[in-house]
């Protein structure tokens, strides 16, 4: 801090000495046109030439004045001179006067001495000399009168010449003065010249020294952001051999913890005292707990490696949320909460992306949603703009403050630590679910008010993809293929919601259920009813799933055989020995998917009933329903119009269609073309909206025998359309109920 | 480069301004108020041609009003061109020697008179100049017009009581 605060204090100096050297150089610029603007008036006054030319007159006065005097001794002495040449000289004499009689004359020359009582003297002698010699003068100059003035004349000469002096002496001063002045002005601006081109020379070597600076203090940033980038490579190389160290460490982990997870469920067997089980299950809650976070960091582990890859591939996604709608709403239930998916008008429905990503991230931030919210409810909401799906899972939950926000997605940074213990979690799963959607190109972002709820929003990047050429009808699909044969199956869990969930799924799947809460209960119901399945927890209170199992199989008569398969949350290779050996069918990890769990019981009530073929939606009387229905096309009718509005849809087309022939009955008998082949057109058009392609087809062709005129293939096409109403109508019930289910 | 250009052109001048105002320079029977000599190409007496007042008179007349250093107030000056006077004279040679009555004299390059409205003043304020008065011909540059020349060269070259022109 000091550090870089000491250098800006320097700068201002320098700042300041760099503003005060321009403003020196403005300044002596200043003044320097000031002093040459002066010098210019100075040179440009017109006294300059006055004074000179006043200079050379008074010369001219002085030789003038001698000139007179002689012409006018030859004048007086020679009767026969020339008069007229003494007249233009005397007149050149007086215009001479007249030159010292300009304002600057009299300011400068007459004002000294007695020049001014000399002037009045030489006026005095004109005036005189005017009566004989003037312009005015009436009789031509006799020597007489010359000689009586010349003495007047004579005596003009000395204070003439003195008058010539003074008024020269004088204007050299003044002339010296201007020069004085000039040259002090001239001084004045080579100083200013000098000071100009110092502080210029000093404006400059600030600049170079500023420059200088600049350029050090770039290049030690340079080599401190060096600095800071190979100790951040550092930092990151340690920090991924801590990672490697950890995931190293969670896989060594792993191998004992499945371990004692086997051993624990081994122990589970063994008959236990009250006290005893409930220990048992607290140190499996652990050592399960302890299994997460280390898959958890394991995954980590591998994000940050880039070890975890994405494999981008053609989805439902309309079906992904729907499944994970199914997974998470017995969660919300048992909590009591409200769960909500909403699709949003414009969500593409086939996309690609990684599955099992999204699902893992949404899982999540479902999730904890439900586990921070205490009531009210959880929204899952999806919809997509032209570059982007947006998945947003809003809570009506405790929320997070915004100091805790800020470090939500960061390793270990969760919650509060008391909020962490009370909710469990390894604090990793929102860290994993951002590495997931930055890695698919996405991202998350968060907004929270304490005590309101939160909102998590998941961006993917959008690709939409065809839908795939063959596709099954979605509800058919969605509800895998033992729809036909209903089932009774027992489930025996302890955890009521695990229980909720399992029975959810078999009866969507179109199966009876009935429940027991530990192993016990189980028995008694295989002992009491049929049951086609049993779905078996392991670790149940009192009777766990294993020794159920053993008591169900020493039962007698046909009961003891029924197909019994364990759930449970390990899946290791021991406790699937175990399971075997307690005489169990087959081995299922929880959760169970719907899919696994269908499969499961084709898999497992195979042997015990027939009825296990893919099941097809019956035929029409004499026609194959699928040559009447375009399951396709229903499909997607279906998915938007509920069973029972789709069912409406179809009367109302029956009544339609009818009309329709009717009415071409009747334009067949006139002939009317026209209205057959529009009658024709609109039951084509509503016939293929419902997927009715055999009706479809007879409808085409009726209008094109119509367009053609062709009234000898118009009434057999019409009879063909008129009899497949009746089978297509039939089909479409069929078709419908296979979709909705039982 | 440039001088004999100008030199021809100002030699062609003179030629061209001949027929505007008379086909031979007049007789001046007047008293002579100025005279051109040296080298000129017409003459009405003994190698030089004399003015009288009235021959100024009949050119054509132009002003200057301005003030002077010899002058209170802003007299107006008339007379006139001193091109006219030259090319009346048919002059032809690049420099003018002025004399005045006291023998007082200045040289002034012939391109004044060719560039500049130049005048033989023998008016001032519309009356004619005494001796006294510094006259009777005055010599103006047109300072009015042309203030860049009011300037020691151009004043000293003003010339009065102007009586000879020397052509050089």
């Amino acid at each position: 801090m000091t550090s870089t605060a000491a250098p800006s204090a320097g700068l201002s100096s320098r700042g300041r000495l760099l503003v005060a050297s321009g403003v020196l150089i403005f300044v002596a610029l200043a003044s320097v046109v000031w002093t040459q603007v002066r010098q210019f008036q100075l040179l440009s006054l017109a006294n300059q030439y006055q004074d000179d030319y006043l200079q050379v007159s008074l010369g001219h006065l002085e030789s003038e004045y001698l000139r007179l005097m002689m012409l006018w001794q030859q004048a007086m002495d020679d009767p026969a001179a020339d008069r007229a040449a003494l007249q233009l000289r005397y007149d050149i004499f007086v215009s001479r006067v007249s030159l010292v009689e300009t304002d600057r004359a009299r300011r400068t020359v007459l004002a000294q001495g007695d020049n001014a009582q000399v002037h009045r003297l030489v006026k005095d002698f004109i005036a005189a000399a005017d009566v004989v010699l003037g312009s005015g003068a009436t009789a031509p100059p006799d020597a007489r009168a010359l000689r009586d003035l010349y003495p007047r004349l004579e005596a003009l000469g000395g204070p003439v010449h003195s008058l010539i002096l003074d008024g020269s002496h004088h204007l050299s001063s003044l002339t010296t003065q201007r020069n004085v002045a000039l040259r002090e002005t001239n001084r004045n601006t080579i100083a200013l010249t000098v000071l100009l081109a110092l502080a210029a020379f000093g404006f400059a070597v600030l600049s170079l020294s500023q420059f200088r600076r600049l350029d050090l203090r770039r290049r030690s940033l340079e080599n401190v952001s060096e600095e800071l980038r190979r100790a951040r490579r550092v930092a990151e190389d340690a920090s991924a051999a801590k990672s490697n160290f950890l995931a190293n460490m969670s896989h060594e982990i792993r191998t004992p913890l499945q371990g004692v997870l086997g051993m624990l469920a081994l122990l589970a067997e063994t008959p236990l005292e009250q006290r005893q089980q409930e220990r048992l299950r607290t140190a499996r809650d652990s050592a399960d707990h302890l299994l997460a976070i280390l898959n958890d960091i394991l995954d980590l582990a591998k994000l940050e490696a880039g070890k975890l890859p994405t494999s981008p591939q053609r989805v439902d996604l309309h079906l992904l949320l729907a499944d994970l709608e199914a997974l998470m709403r017995a969660q919300a239930v048992a909590k009591g909460l409200k769960l909500q998916v909403v699709m949003q008008p414009g969500l593409p429905r086939w996309v690609e992306l990684d599955p099992t990503r999204v699902r893992q991230i949404l899982l999540n931030l479902c999730s904890n949603a439900i586990k921070f919210t205490a009531q009210g409810r959880v929204t899952l909401k999806a919809r997509a703009d032209d570059a982007r799906i947006r998945l947003e899972v809003e809570d009506t939950g405790i929320g997070i403050d915004s100091a805790t926000l800020a470090q939500l997605f960061q390793r270990f940074g969760r919650g509060d630590e008391s909020r962490a213990r009370r909710h469990g979690g390894t604090g990793l799963g929102l860290e994993i679910s951002r590495q997931l959607a930055r890695l698919m190109g996405g991202d998350i972002g968060v907004t929270s008010v304490p005590g309101e709820g939160s909102r998590f929003v998941v961006e993917l990047p959008r690709v939409d993809l065809p839908a795939p050429r063959v596709e099954a009808p979605a509800a058919l699909r969605d509800v895998p293929v033992t729809a036909a044969v209903d089932r009774l199956v027992l489930v025996a869990d302890d955890n009521a919601v695990n229980r909720d969930y399992t029975g959810a799924v078999l009866e969507r799947l179109g199966h009876r259920v009935v429940f027991a809460g530990n192993g016990a209960e189980a028995v008694a119901v295989v002992r009491a009813q049929a049951v086609d399945l049993v779905l078996m927890d392991l670790h149940m209170p009192e009777v766990d799933g294993l020794a159920a199992t053993r008591s169900i199989r020493q039962l007698d008569g046909p009961r003891a055989a029924v197909p019994v398969v364990a759930l449970t949350a390990d899946a290791f290779a021991d406790t699937r020995a175990a399971c075997l050996a307690a005489g169990m069918n087959d081995f299922a990890a929880k959760p169970v998917s719907p899919a696994e769990l269908a499969d499961l019981l084709a898999r497992h009530t195979a042997a015990s009933a027939a009825l296990t073929a893919p099941p097809h939606p019956p035929a029409a009387r004499g026609m194959d329903l699928a040559a009447l229905v375009d399951l396709r096309i229903l499909g997607d009718v279906f998915r938007l119009l509920s069973a029972h509005k789709l069912d409406s849809l179809a009367d109302r087309f029956v009544t339609e269609a009818r009309d329709s022939v009717d009415r071409m009955h009747a334009a067949l008998g006139k002939g009317d073309h026209e209205t057959m082949h529009r009658c024709a057109h609109s039951c084509k058009g509503m016939a293929a909206s419902l997927g009715l392609k055999a009706l479809a087809d007879a409808a085409a062709q009726v209008q094109q025998a119509a367009a053609a005129a062709d009234a000898a293939a118009l009434a057999p096409a019409l009879s063909e359309l008129e009899g497949l109403i009746g089978p297509s109508r039939q089909a479409l019930r069929e078709s419908v109920q296979a979709f909705a289910g039982p | 480069m440039q001088s004999p250009d100008r030199r021809r052109v100002l030699a062609a001048l003179p030629a061209l301004a001949w027929p505007a105002w008379s086909p031979a320079l007049a007789a001046s029977p007047g008293p002579t108020v100025l005279s051109v000599e040296g080298a000129i190409r017409r003459a009405n007496g003994e190698r030089a041609a004399h003015f009288d007042m009235a021959l100024l008179e009949q050119m054509a007349q132009h002003r200057i009003k301005t003030p002077t250093p010899w002058h209170s107030g802003e007299p107006e000056f008339s007379g006139p061109l001193l091109r006219d006077v030259l090319a009346a004279a048919g002059a032809d040679g690049p420099t003018l020697r002025m004399w005045a009555l006291n023998d007082y004299r200045v040289d002034i390059p012939t391109e004044d008179a060719q560039r500049l409205d130049v005048i033989v003043a023998r008016l001032v304020d519309q009356r004619p100049i005494a001796v006294r008065d510094k006259g009777p011909l005055f010599v103006m540059y047109p300072f009015d017009r042309h203030p860049e020349l009011r300037n020691s060269l151009y004043l000293s070259r003003c010339i009065w009581q102007l009586r000879r022109i020397e052509v050089r």
